[in-house]
């Protein structure tokens, strides 16, 4: 029996955890022009592991700058909040950060873009 | 590695300070300002290769914004993202200080929610200080103008301007700093022996928001509560100097580090700025929180106090009756201070930086204040000319400074170049021995192997020694008159066991089995192994069993940590006033102890090296003992030592847990404290019978 019976939908108890994962392993394919593959025989384990992190914290250094530089420090700390807390409220909380997010992260891909 | 964008940040307000202009937030438009955008652009191409596929990307990309999109797409991978972004270092930190603190304070700003007392006197340092000192952009200093002119401030006011200084020392920086200045702190407390080594420091205050409540507060506030250490650690020497000297130590930590370990590049010197200037806010406030709490008055607060008019206008606003004494004494401290300061430069220069500014400064203030000292007779006169101390202590402070000065230099006493001691030189001497210790290994065939031979011929016989686990040396410079080493890599079995010929075992010599030492003593500690093997002095049946032959696994391990101990010691004793050399021995320490981890016990000794300092400081104690009587000096190694599993004899920090020789038998451990002693340059060996050894247990 197929668990997951439509593969375009992700499983809905790990809906986030693997929409990011794909989303972090594009990222990682649009920044180095790599694709994962390749990525994982090139490097040594720690290596790629290093290679996603480093791609990740662009993106979310560059969020983050971008939620702080427009809407202050406190937006920007509460979306990181979001990343160290265990707290998921913060968006139910404080819901005008979402659209500051969706913001940052459709600059972000511009400014990726325009680099590809 | 670092990101752009907080430098970007940076930049983008540097360029409209210069102009004048205040940031608002409608004028950064609908996008990232464009150097920010310029600045991902060049993270983003840190990260590419020739490699680079075009085609690979645009598929990522494409991914990603389909992703995105989704309803709720961003929100989602944001939240689901943080197992990775959780491994990033450094990100952890701000959980603490969002949950503990920073949300709370956030919130109090945003809502205005904001003491009105205006009574507090703190205020105008608070406001001036960080103005003159710390708020580095228009922003800030527009706005503390602003708050200033509302009059409506206390000192919980001051925490909006940790808005400004957020800004202005982003996280990132202040998270580096924070954690520089702690093990600056941890390591002085282990080199003085004020904190157990296996002891963790609790840090309530110098928690960051500590650090940033001293800045706060004009480095003038502290209050009780938060103070620099825990309480139990603080309460011993608070009334003290010592809190004091730990944060000169931390800034001169810092500010040495600038020629050896920083400003390789713009970020780490901005860095280092930061961190001498928090240093300095912070030592501040700790001297006027000494002050206030124990009227201690420390010179360097009063020095501080007649540089920094405004915190001497404070001290004048709060501490009228001190401030009173202060100002009688103003005069001469400042003459005092010239000379000193004239003294200490030159100094510096002398001593090509061998000594740090506040060592001296110490000795020239004491010299002046107290008359000098008969210790820093010597040092004088070496340092500046036969007669210096002299000229000095018949001055004093009482005299005008300025004829003191105006006669040193005419004199030129200052201009004698006496001074020998020089670090550069002392490196230099110390690289040239590792280098011949190396080269000397060159000539040496190293093996790494279960079981080597050990051929020992000492007269017509032949020992035959099996050694496991052992790196082995083959020496050309062996003292031929003493043994002889062969090796056979071929063994039929790697059982420990010396195997003997032409010689019965009660005809055996001593023989040292690790005496195969190549150059300058480097693996010089003897084993009786006659003793070991017949039973004799000391031994059990059960381990006369294990030895039979050959020592047993657990004492080899043992002593030949206690060879590298001393092996260690002995290369770095003649360097031992020199910071690098502590520095590189524990770096070998941490070393060693990943290197050998065959036992626990091993590497708790490994650990043990970490503490040579204390090591060195308890030989001369033991030595003084054992010339009065072994025994004592046996005690006292025992009273150190921790002997059993959970059964600490002395709380003492130095020692305890340091060296865990656990679950061996009594005359297995008077081995291993005969070698230790041995490790320790013992002139002969401690012979005590297992009866004396076990009622001192």
């Amino acid at each position: 029996m197929n668990p997951n019976p439509n593969p375009n939908v992700a499983p809905k108890q790990f809906g986030s955890l693997v929409y990011s994962q794909d989303f972090i392993l594009n990222l990682t394919m649009a920044i180095t022009g790599k694709s994962i593959e390749k990525i994982l025989l090139e490097n040594n384990e720690l290596e790629s592991q290093n290679l996603i992190k480093n791609c990740t914290k662009i993106m979310v250094d560059s969020v983050i700058h971008f939620v702080e530089e427009k809407y202050g420090k406190a937006s920007g700390l509460r979306l990181k909040a979001c990343l160290v807390t265990d707290d998921e409220n913060i968006f139910s909380k404080y819901p005008e950060l979402e659209n500051y997010l969706n913001e940052g992260m459709n600059i972000f891909l511009e400014e990726l873009e325009s680099t590809i | 590695m670092h990101f752009g964008f907080k430098r970007v940040s940076k930049v983008y307000k540097k360029d409209n300070i210069e102009s004048g202009h205040v940031i608002q937030k409608s004028q950064l438009g609908d996008s990232i300002p464009k150097l920010a955008k310029f600045e991902i652009s060049k993270e983003i191409n840190r990260m590419r290769d020739s490699n680079f596929s075009h085609e690979v990307a645009r598929t990522g990309l494409n991914a990603m914004k389909e992703s995105a999109s989704k309803q709720g797409g961003a929100k989602n991978i944001w939240s689901g993202i943080k197992n990775f972004i959780k491994k990033i270092p450094g990100i952890k930190e701000l959980d603490e200080l969002y949950k503990n603190k920073f949300m709370v304070k956030q919130n109090d700003l945003e809502n205005n929610r904001i003491s009105t007392d205006a009574t507090s006197s703190s205020k105008t340092l608070g406001m001036q200080y960080i103005s003159k000192r710390v708020i580095n952009n228009s922003k800030g200093i527009e706005e503390v103008k602003k708050l200033q002119n509302s009059k409506k401030i206390n000192k919980n006011e001051g925490k909006i301007y940790w808005k400004y200084l957020n800004q202005s020392l982003d996280q990132e920086k202040i998270d580096k700093i924070y954690s520089e200045v702690k093990v600056k702190i941890s390591n002085w407390l282990l080199k003085n022996n004020l904190l157990k080594p296996d002891s963790k420091i609790v840090w309530p205050g110098l928690d960051i928001l500590k650090l940033k409540d001293s800045l706060i507060y004009g480095g003038y506030i502290i209050e009780k509560n938060q103070m620099l250490l825990n309480k139990e650690t603080i309460t011993s020497f608070y009334d003290s100097e010592l809190l004091e000297t730990i944060i000169h130590e931390v800034l001169h930590g810092l500010s040495n580090s600038t020629s050896t370990h920083y400003y390789t590049n713009r970020e780490d010197k901005d860095i280092h700025n930061s961190s001498v200037k928090i240093g300095e806010s912070l030592l501040q406030g700790l001297r006027y929180d000494s002050y206030k709490n124990t009227g201690f008055r420390y010179n360097t607060a009063i020095d501080e106090a007649i540089i920094d008019k405004t915190a001497l206008n404070i001290m004048k606003e709060e501490f009228p009756k001190e401030y009173k004494k202060l100002n009688m004494k103003n005069e001469s401290y400042i003459e005092e201070k010239k000379v000193v300061n004239f003294l200490v430069e030159k100094a510096i220069k002398k001593t090509n930086g061998f000594y740090t500014g506040s060592q001296l400064e110490m000795k020239f203030t004491r010299a002046l204040i107290n008359g000098v000292q008969k210790s820093d007779i010597k040092f004088i006169d070496n340092l500046f000319g036969e007669g210096t101390a002299r000229l000095l202590n018949n001055f004093r402070i009482d005299s005008n400074a300025n004829i003191l000065l105006e006669y040193l230099e005419k004199t030129e006493v200052l201009n004698v170049p006496t001074y020998r001691v020089s670090p550069t030189r002392l490196r230099q001497d110390f690289n040239r021995r590792e280098a011949q210790i190396e080269r000397d290994q060159k000539n040496v065939i190293e093996r790494k192997t279960d079981a080597a031979k050990i051929i020992v011929n000492i007269g017509d016989y032949d020992v035959y020694a099996f050694t496991p686990s052992w790196t082995l040396f083959e020496a050309d410079d062996l003292d031929p008159k003493f043994v002889e080493i062969n090796f056979q890599e071929q063994m039929a079995d790697n059982q420990t066991q010396i195997e003997l010929s032409g010689l019965d075992q009660n005809q055996l010599p001593d023989i040292n089995i690790t005496g195969f030492k190549t150059t300058d003593n480097f693996w010089g500690r003897s084993v009786d192994v006659r003793k070991f093997a017949n039973g004799e002095n000391g031994l059990n049946q059960k381990d006369v069993e294990q030895t039979k032959g050959g020592l047993p696994n657990e004492i080899l391990n043992k002593l030949e940590l206690v060879v590298k101990i001393n092996t260690l010691l002995s290369r770095y004793r003649p360097y031992f006033n020199q910071r690098w050399a502590k520095n590189e021995l524990l770096n070998y320490s941490k070393e060693s102890h990943s290197y050998n981890n065959k036992s626990t016990t091993i590497a708790e000794l490994y650990k043990s090296i970490k503490y040579i300092v204390a090591l060195e400081n308890a030989k001369q104690k033991i030595i003084n003992l054992y010339n009065q009587d072994p025994r004592l000096a046996l005690v006292y190694v025992k009273s150190e030592i921790s002997w059993s599993n959970g059964k600490d004899y002395l709380q003492k920090p130095t020692f305890k847990n340091n060296f865990e020789i656990l679950s061996l038998q009594t005359e297995t451990r008077k081995i291993l404290l005969n070698n230790l002693l041995e490790a320790l340059n013992f002139p002969e060996r401690i012979d005590i019978n297992s009866d004396q050894l076990a009622s001192l247990s």
